[in-house]
């Protein structure tokens, strides 16, 4: 019965919150934390039964595969010279969170949440105030590229490497899904070009191949990588940069794919974060999430005066608060290092609530700098 | 400045129309009348030297508004020595259309109540827009295809009590009508888009091929036709080749490079690989990679750039001289933005729907005879190895632009 309840509850969020999302103007994975922090809280017995913790972890893995198909490669690819402030904004923004984190006695992995940014808050916001096209949006989307690329990789290689392999193969294992990648790219490029009718069928058809051949090589990569001993979401966010790279942007396939994920699976892991903080509020200092802010902060905005000669100065303290906001990445960073042991639970938590706060702070603070 | 031959009708009503411009007249009637109009009047004949010779000739715009087609043209043959900066005039008969072309006029064989404000056009190109009644005065009971508006414009509407017809050859026009003309430079493109085109054979091999192809585009769209080739391991240039040698692409885009503004369309034999161009080549002028088709009977047209017109008006004038053109936008938001308007009843214009690399590739394997894409590729998600798949892979030929 107990399980029962807990089934419809969850559902009913999932279904609910783009609703009062959109009512109150939050990012519907805000309404899904808050949510699971607050069943957990009145009913008091929502503790991860087995369901929740298997159906949150799918819901990881897709939303690494969908932060692989966000980005754009297109994008990369033409913008990165002309635009050539961002990669370098980027390369400053991730050696200072490093040093950072070094400096404040932080693990390494530190480096990669400072540095990270979240898409799926930029992206929104971009189009909100109607900015995506425009030289500072374009410069804006590339940096959040950029970084999500670089930072998502980083994440991976330090999670492997944390696991400290008994043998050079075992070290080296793990990397053989790189040449299995880049055959995949190319065997996907070769039957565009011999098969288009075929690979058409991925975007337009009745059966939803697309999104049942998506879900096959999602699958087929996380297993992989989970055999070579690596993290099962690198083989994911893996799968989802290699449909973006082979369809140069999955278009109509992202849509049905967000769907899916964002409709029925990610939720799980969002409330279930939400619950995780309720129960792990008396291992957490609100010291970490305030250090983690300020710190946060500096790294984005202080490399951000690169543009100063470019942009207005409002336009960079903009840039800079956009490029501080984390969300999906940032907590699914913190659940992989929480349970590979690089940090505690409480700490995950102090994580946790340092991306809400940074959610729902810099979006309004950015929408502030470009209306006035 | 403007200085219009011809006080006439059509002269006095473009004078009218400019604000600095000089009239040359040679009646003294005729002459008196203008300047007690007020305008600007000069009396003498506009065929003597010695009138030039008083007039600042140099980057004027001269207005050929004589009726008479012979007279002009002695005119003009004056006038270039002293470098206008252009000429264009109103023709009586087509005859002499291409004397008055090559001597570098521009011009308009039109009644005399339209060829004024086209003349205007042609001058000021700004208004790229105007209609015109049609009364019993001028064109009623006139066949589309015997009014001709000159290159550089183009009739694209009729409205007839309260509705659109889109022009037709055989339309006939009726008192009452409202003709829209839309006018411009790159209007020219669409109607006649190559004057000079440059074969450049590199491979000795497919000069055959190569030269068919050429020989049927050039005798479509009357242009002239030169053969850059490799002889005697000198770089010539001529009419046609007898022995032909491999050629460097080096020494092709040597010889390009120096051919800014005297050749409108380049056509060559494919490459063998991918090659590294300088995009600056495709800047000067489109290239044509030719496989051998004697007529395109069916064109696509990929519209992979923010900057759509050129694309467009290549497409629209294979269009017209050619067979079914597709073009294909890689982006809805191109249509909103462009203010393009084309006109040719066997344009076909789509939209990419789901995924555009998909959605071309699937395209060009039906097999077109002629593709069209941009150097530029800054719109779609079309990448560079695509694209040379499309030049290096197909049986179709390929023309770049830029």
């Amino acid at each position: 019965m107990r399980e029962l309840i807990e089934i419809s509850l969850v559902a009913l969020i999932a279904f609910t919150s783009p609703i009062v999302s959109q009512r109150v103007k939050i990012p519907a994975v805000i309404i899904e934390i808050l949510a699971g922090f607050l069943l957990a809280m009145v009913t008091g017995f929502f503790i991860a039964s087995e369901w929740f913790g298997f159906f949150s972890t799918i819901g990881l893995i897709f939303l690494m595969f969908l932060s692989g198909l966000e980005i754009d490669f297109t994008l990369i690819i033409r913008k990165f010279g002309r635009y050539w402030k961002v990669p370098f904004y980027v390369a400053v923004s991730l050696m200072m969170s490093f040093l950072i984190s070094h400096y404040l006695n932080l693990s390494l992995i530190y480096g990669v949440f400072l540095a990270n940014v979240s898409l799926g808050i930029v992206m929104p916001v971009m189009k909100e105030t109607g900015i995506v096209h425009t030289e500072f949006g374009q410069k804006t989307l590339l940096a959040t590229f950029l970084t999500d690329l670089i930072t998502i990789s980083l994440l991976s290689g330090i999670a492997v490497s944390f696991k400290s392999p008994d043998s050079l193969f075992e070290l080296l294992l793990p990397a053989m899904i790189i040449p299995a990648f880049i055959s995949a790219y190319y065997l996907g490029r070769y039957l565009i070009w011999h098969f288009p009718d075929f690979m058409a069928r991925f975007f337009d058809d009745p059966m939803e191949l697309g999104v049942r051949g998506s879900f096959a090589i999602m699958i087929v990569f996380s297993g992989f990588a989970y055999l070579l001993g690596s993290e099962t979401i690198l083989g994911a966010f893996l799968a989802g940069a290699l449909i973006s790279m082979i369809f140069r942007g999955a278009g109509k396939l992202e849509e049905s794919l967000m769907g899916v994920g964002y409709g029925i699976f990610i939720p799980f892991f969002f409330i279930k974060t939400g619950v995780d903080i309720y129960y792990r509020i008396p291992e957490v200092t609100l010291h970490l999430p305030a250090l983690l802010f300020v710190a946060g902060i500096a790294v984005k905005l202080l490399p951000s005066l690169i543009f100063a000669s470019d942009m207005e100065p409002s336009q960079v303290f903009g840039f800079g608060m956009l490029q501080s906001s984390k969300l999906g990445l940032t907590l699914a960073g913190a659940e992989i290092a929480r349970e590979i042991g690089i940090i505690s639970p409480g700490e995950a938590v102090g994580i946790a609530i340092w991306t809400v706060v940074s959610a729902l702070l810099f979006p309004v603070l950015f929408r502030f700098v470009v209306r006035t | 400045m403007h200085i219009v031959v011809g006080g006439g009708r059509v002269g006095r009503r473009i004078a009218e129309m400019l604000n600095d411009c000089i009239i040359v007249e040679k009646s003294r009637e005729q002459y008196e009348s203008l300047k007690d109009s007020g305008l600007n009047v000069v009396l003498g004949d506009a065929t003597q030297r010695e009138l030039w010779e008083r007039l600042p000739v140099k980057d004027s715009v001269i207005i050929l508004a004589t009726n008479n087609d012979l007279v002009n043209l002695k005119i003009a043959k004056v006038v270039r020595d002293f470098e206008p900066g252009d000429m264009v005039a109103r023709i009586e008969s087509e005859v002499y259309q291409k004397q008055y072309q090559n001597l570098g006029v521009r011009g308009v064989t039109c009644g005399k109540s339209i060829a004024s404000d086209l003349i205007h056009e042609l001058i000021e190109s700004k208004r790229r827009y105007f209609e015109i009644a049609v009364s019993k005065n001028n064109f009623a009971d006139v066949r589309l295809s015997d009014l001709n508006v000159g290159d550089d414009c183009t009739i694209i509407l009729i409205y007839r009590e309260g509705k659109i017809f889109r022009p037709h050859p055989d339309f006939i026009l009726e008192e009452g009508d409202v003709i829209g003309i839309i006018c411009g430079r790159e209007v020219k493109k669409t109607k006649n888009p190559f004057d000079e085109i440059l074969l450049v054979i590199r491979h000795p091999e497919n000069y055959d091929e190569v030269l068919k192809e050429a020989n049927s585009i050039s005798r479509i769209v009357d242009a002239d036709l030169l053969i850059l080739h490799k002889h005697d391991g000198k770089i010539l240039c001529s009419f046609q080749a007898d022995s032909i040698e491999e050629m460097e692409l080096s020494e092709a885009l040597e010889i390009l490079n120096t051919l800014e503004d005297k050749v409108d369309l380049v056509m060559t034999d494919p490459p063998k690989a991918k090659v590294e161009f300088d995009p600056k080549i495709f800047r000067k002028f489109p290239i044509l990679f030719a496989r051998g088709k004697t007529y395109y009977s069916e064109i696509l047209a990929i519209v992979n750039t923010s900057n759509p017109e050129e694309i467009l008006n290549y497409a629209t004038s294979f269009a017209n001289y050619f067979g079914r053109c597709k073009i294909v936008f890689l982006d809805s938001n191109q249509l909103k933005t462009s203010s393009f308007v084309v006109e040719s009843p066997t344009v076909e214009i789509t939209v990419t729907k789901f995924n555009p690399l998909v959605e071309i590739v699937r395209e060009v394997k039906r097999e077109y005879d002629l593709l069209i894409f941009s150097i530029s590729n800054d719109i779609g998600n079309l990448d560079q190895e695509f694209l040379w798949k499309f030049i290096l892979e197909t049986r179709s030929s390929v023309l770049v632009v830029r």
